[in-house]
């Protein structure tokens, strides 16, 4: 008994010791040219953020749902229906040794409700509109005020765009210690600081980010001693780096060279369906996509199972509205709005008097995986009802082009709510409103505040009902699949891609990695 | 001397402003930085705050016209990813694309050289019909099948070099030899074939009759007068090179210029597109130049006039 704990003991403490001097060397394909939390919401940026800072308050993120926990903060509550009260730690530092201050938090949210720069204005109109002002009442008491009653407080909180950075060494950056000015978000872009178990001690815009432990941090401490992301753009030499031990973990595996990694006995794939979108949408705006019913029959043409197989082996997820399982109760699988029939595709078509001219399709050659393959599949499933599509493939952003007629698109989870997903890309505000592709009715407004604002869960999800019936007559867009993103690693490590997360999240934190 | 140099460099300065110019109007033809930056899903306010910002709503002229006024300054922008100066952003890739260079150049040379002399004395043998052989495929290969090939062969199959990155004199050499390929071709092939034309020169005959030994024949008198189209094969080659940076840099993830300018294009990034292809315009007039100098060097019969 006594032989086999001592052994056992001295199995862990080998087990540890290995752990304390860990090391990880991830290849990327793409790499952020900036690192602030507070003004990304790309998917490459996604990558570069939780390990070196920390929310207000955090969440589990082995599970899709919300349940939420302390982490800078210690407790929050609502004193009125507007009006939030937060009480952080005292005990948590800054990677350069100062203690986080209400002050910083402050700061942390300040500038993005100023808009101090139109990065941070875009962040605010996508997570923080609501947000009217973030006051100190003391040295640990910060009180968050909102214009209407904020249903989304802690997911809100909890999103990468507030983690907390150092006021003092923000604006001490350039020009004016004192002064919070614009070159100072852009110096500390390239020499990023926060709170979290890994600091960034080397940074080469697009290129490495190396992380160190941080032995300060106020939670579980990290489980590597040291890990790099580094770019390597091309497929080929990623793949090699893998199988050569150059590195021990790779990113953006296409579903084609999964077998070639798993036929590797030294290495595996990991995987996960992304709470991300692919989608078409079209400009409603646009004279010849104006009749609805050609757009339900575009969408009724395509046959998104067929794709999930042909394209994904299956292992995307086709869902049957705009909806993620991250949402909690708000995820309902139950409304099925789009639906597959090239026969009623057909008939819509006739009603709809669509004269057999071609529809334009836009689409970039490489951004979204499997982009432009779907995009020529999809051609082919118009063709096969009488829509002749003209297929043009270009790096150009054209969604919000008065011509566009219709093309690919993208709709990441940005924060587990059906507002941090339809709701930047669809709502009266969103970007595809915004963008003038899309003009919904002031019903449709309607319905979107009583879903946005209302605290009443029951009341939410009914008004989500309706807005998901109202989109599938407008059809101002088709969700293709939720991408199934796959990572090659050695198989003495122990990693894998976390549900709670927003897409594309590397967490290396305690407890989300271990090598043998 | 003097008065070839100084028009020589006039010369250049023109040639790098209409290099300048092509460079600045193709990229704003090719599309708004912004609608690069930007993850798709950024509103439209957002976007034409961000075209403000960097001075992009500007008339195409106006725009120019700061361009310009910019380089007389010694301020060659801010990159619009970065935002920090392209200089700074440029000085910390050069020293890995040089390093390259120097490896590929010296590669190329020296066994280049030596490989078009054997080919030319044994022109009628096997030896220098499989230098010719292997110098035609490392001519015909395009780089970057040539760079996956070695990466899947020294790499992925036998584990002997590293597959990227630069870390070591190591990680360079499969770029620089990739690199190095169609300039080590190119002056196998024009040292051979100069090297033969010579041959049959009336001065060899003397040389051989005056009883020189064969050595110093070919070394001497045939090499000296043979180097001439080789030096100018070489000038070019530097020049290629540095396109074929671009690719060769991309597929072994080396951080340098070439990678650089391949993500500068792919997003826009005008300020740092600029400078690089200032940069490169740039090194490609100094080598015609050394180039031209170097005729005057190896052929006292070749005057560097202004003529």
């Amino acid at each position: 008994m006594h032989k086999k704990l001592l052994l056992s003991l001295a199995a862990a403490l080998l087990a540890s010791t290995a752990a304390a001097g860990a090391e990880l060397e991830v290849a990327t394909a793409n790499l952020s040219a900036y690192i602030d939390p507070g003004r990304d919401h790309s998917n490459v940026g996604s990558q570069n953020y939780v390990n070196a800072f920390d929310p207000l308050i955090a969440k589990d993120y082995t599970k899709p749902g919300a349940e939420f926990s302390p982490a800078i903060a210690t407790s929050w509550n609502q004193v009125s229906p507007t009006v939030f009260e937060v009480t952080i730690r005292e005990d948590v530092k800054f990677h350069d040794g100062s203690l986080v201050t209400a002050a910083d938090v402050v700061f942390t949210y300040q500038r993005i409700i100023d808009a101090a720069t139109p990065e941070y204005g875009s962040i605010k109109k996508q997570f923080f509109n609501n947000f009217e002002k973030v006051e100190a009442v003391d040295a640990t008491t910060v009180r968050f005020t909102t214009f209407k009653p904020e249903p989304l407080f802690e997911t809100l909180l909890n999103a990468q765009q507030g983690y907390i950075v150092s006021k003092a060494y923000v604006t001490g950056l350039s020009g004016d210690p004192a002064v919070a000015e614009v070159s100072d978000y852009e110096v500390f872009a390239l020499k990023p600081m926060g709170t979290g178990p890994y600091k960034i001690t080397a940074f080469q815009p697009g290129e490495t980010i190396v992380y160190e432990r941080f032995d300060d941090y106020f939670g579980d401490k990290a489980p590597l001693e040291k890990f790099e992301l580094r770019r390597i753009p091309e497929l080929a030499t990623r793949l090699t780096a893998l199988a050569n031990g150059e590195v021990d973990l790779i990113t953006n595996v296409p579903p084609d060279q999964l077998a070639t990694i798993e036929g590797n006995p030294a290495l595996k794939v990991e995987g996960a369906v992304t709470p991300l979108f692919h989608i078409i949408f079209f400009n409603t705006q646009n004279p010849k996509m104006a009749n609805p019913k050609l757009r339900q029959a575009l969408s009724m043409a395509v046959d998104r199972n067929l794709l999930n197989e042909a394209l994904w082996l299956g292992k995307a997820v086709v869902p049957p509205n705009h909806t993620y399982p991250q949402y909690g109760e708000l995820y309902m699988p139950e409304l099925e709005i789009f639906e597959y029939s090239p026969e009623k595709a057909k008939a819509l078509l006739a009603e709809a008097g669509y004269d057999g001219s071609p529809i334009r399709f836009d689409t970039d050659p490489v951004y979204y995986t499997n982009g432009l393959l779907a995009a020529q599949a999809i051609k082919e499933m118009w063709g096969a009802v009488g829509v002749p599509m003209d297929l043009n493939v270009n790096t150009k952003w054209t969604g919000d082009d008065a011509d566009m007629e219709a093309r690919n698109w993208s709709n990441p989870m940005y924060f587990a709510d059906p507002a941090g997903s339809f709701g930047t890309m669809w709502s009266p505000t969103g970007a595809r409103v915004t963008g003038g592709t899309w003009k919904p009715s002031e019903a449709y407004t309607e319905m979107w505040e009583r879903f946005r604002y209302s605290t009443d869960i029951a009341t939410r999800k009914a008004a989500y009902a309706e807005i998901m019936a109202y989109v599938k007559e407008e059809a101002p867009f088709l969700v293709l699949y939720q991408p199934y993103e796959s990572y090659g690693l050695r198989k003495d490590v122990s990693w894998m891609p976390l549900a709670g997360h927003i897409p594309y999240v590397l967490d290396f934190r305690a407890g989300s990695i271990t090598i043998e | 001397m003097l008065e070839f140099l100084a028009r020589r460099t006039l010369a250049a300065i023109a040639t790098l402003f209409v290099v300048i110019a092509a460079v600045f109007f193709a990229t704003r033809l090719s599309g708004n930085a912004m609608d690069y930056m930007l993850p798709p899903g950024v509103d439209v306010e957002t976007r034409q705050l961000m075209v403000k910002r960097f001075g992009l709503d500007q008339p195409i002229w106006v725009q120019f016209f700061r361009f310009l006024q910019g380089i007389f300054s010694g301020e060659w922008g801010i990159g619009l990813y970065e935002r920090r100066s392209v200089v700074t952003i440029y000085a910390e890739r050069i020293p890995n694309t040089l390093q390259l260079f120097g490896y590929a150049l010296a590669l190329s040379v020296a066994l280049g050289l030596p490989l078009g002399v054997v080919a030319a004395l044994q022109r009628k043998n096997l030896i220098g019909s499989a230098i010719m052989t292997v110098a035609f495929v490392g001519y015909a290969t395009p780089n970057f099948v040539l760079a996956i090939a070695m990466i899947l062969v020294f790499s992925f199959n036998l584990h002997w070099l590293p597959s990227s990155g630069d870390a070591t004199s190591l990680h360079f050499l499969m770029p620089a030899i990739v690199l190095a390929a169609p300039m080590l071709a190119e002056i196998i092939r024009f040292a051979r074939n100069s090297l033969l034309d010579v041959m049959g020169q009336d001065y060899l005959r003397t040389a051989r009759a005056k009883g020189l030994p064969e050595r110093l024949v070919i070394g001497k008198h045939a090499l000296r007068n043979a180097a001439i189209p080789v030096v100018t094969v070489i000038g070019l080659q530097v020049a290629g090179m540095v396109a074929r940076c671009v690719l060769v840099e991309a597929v072994f993830a080396t951080k340098g210029v070439g990678d650089l300018i391949v993500f500068a294009t792919i997003g826009r990034d005008y300020p740092v597109l600029q400078f690089g292809v200032i940069l490169i315009a740039g090194l490609v007039v100094i080598t015609s130049l050394v180039v031209d100098v170097l005729y005057a060097a190896i052929d006292p019969r070749v005057k560097v006039t202004a003529s």
